[in-house]
């Protein structure tokens, strides 16, 4: 694990929170029910103890909405949830009693649209954070090993990555995601100073 | 010449589309309602059935952009209302639909969005 500065990785951690936070807000107007949140938890790590953490904590298919961005720095957001939860998820948002155990095209494509309130939301509020502009590029909703798929985020094998974990849960249907940001070594950096720039804007 | 009963709502995702003519509806239920899922699909709807007094445009779809698609609509019809109804909710975002005179709406959208974007208060 790469240790930052603690005054940047306070920063990082509180610009991620914030965003984190708007889009809970988002989710809780979508569904209408109170979203809560955990105490984000923010580790650079290397690409191959990422995939460890991530073969130990999800096992099996999860539903994953992932989202690339491009900007001053470039990376890609993920949105993860257990499969069975997405689809308590999104059977609450269609108001849809169904007990089908597989997810139908209205169904997935409803996943993909929460998936990208969210995301953006999330993308939009760390933009503004550091004055900068993030370029989104379209959502894709896959159902797959979250580790498959956050190797692919990223070419570099020996790279780092930015592993945010934040869980929200939302009670009444008993739903639990993630959201993680994978960023390489460049884009880490990259994303650091501006971190930096902004927190020289605050005197001490 | 914009059609005040015809309601376009360009999104790729069904759900938005979805919600949108939902909330529309239920605040107005004689429009005629047209759902394109890109900005090609739009602009040939036009074509077909006329011009929208009111749109609503998504900013990320496949093909042209929101913001690509309301300039070639506000070229051909300039009386249209449009509205950018995005996640996108960057203020760099924001800006760049109110330079183009476009009503921001951020998702997910609701019946008071598409009523105040309906009687310009948005």
């Amino acid at each position: 694990m790469i240790a930052l500065d603690p005054i940047v990785q306070d920063a990082l951690t509180e610009i991620f929170n914030l965003g984190i936070g708007q889009a809970a807000s988002v989710l809780s107007s979508l569904i209408e029910e109170e979203v809560a949140l955990t105490v984000p938890e923010f580790e650079i790590v290397r690409k191959n103890e990422f995939l460890a953490l991530a073969k130990e904590q999800w096992q099996g298919l999860a539903s994953i909405v992932r989202q690339e961005f491009d900007g001053p720095f470039s990376g890609n957001a993920l949105l993860v949830f257990p499969a069975r939860e997405s689809l308590q998820l999104v059977r609450a948002l269609l108001s849809n009693g169904s007990t089908i155990d597989t997810i139908t095209e209205l169904e997935r494509d409803a996943l993909l649209e929460v998936g990208n309130i969210i995301l953006n939301a999330c993308l939009s509020s760390i933009a503004d954070c550091l004055g900068q502009e993030i370029v989104n590029a379209l959502p894709v909703y896959i159902e797959a090993e979250p580790a498959a798929i956050v190797a692919d985020c990223t070419e570099d094998p020996f790279g780092h990555v930015i592993l945010l974990r934040i869980q929200f849960s939302v009670q009444k249907e008993d739903v639990r995601g993630h959201i993680l940001f994978v960023l390489d070594m460049p884009a880490i950096d990259a994303f650091s100073q501006a971190a930096q720039r902004l927190i020289e804007n605050y005197p001490s | 010449m914009a059609d005040q009963d015809r309601f376009l709502i360009v999104d790729d995702a069904r759900l938005a589309r979805k919600m949108v003519r939902m909330y529309l509806l239920a605040i107005r239920t004689d429009f005629d309602v047209l759902e394109a899922a890109d900005g090609d699909e739009a602009l040939r709807l036009i074509e077909e059935r006329g011009a929208p007094a009111f749109a609503t445009i998504d900013f990320n779809m496949p093909g042209m952009n929101g913001i690509e698609l309301a300039e070639v609509i506000q070229q051909r019809t300039p009386d249209a209302k449009l509205a950018l109804l995005t996640a996108n909710v960057q203020t760099s975002m924001r800006q760049r639909a109110a330079e183009l005179g476009l009503t921001f709406l951020a998702k997910p959208v609701s019946r008071e969005k598409i009523a105040a974007f309906l009687d310009g208060s948005a």
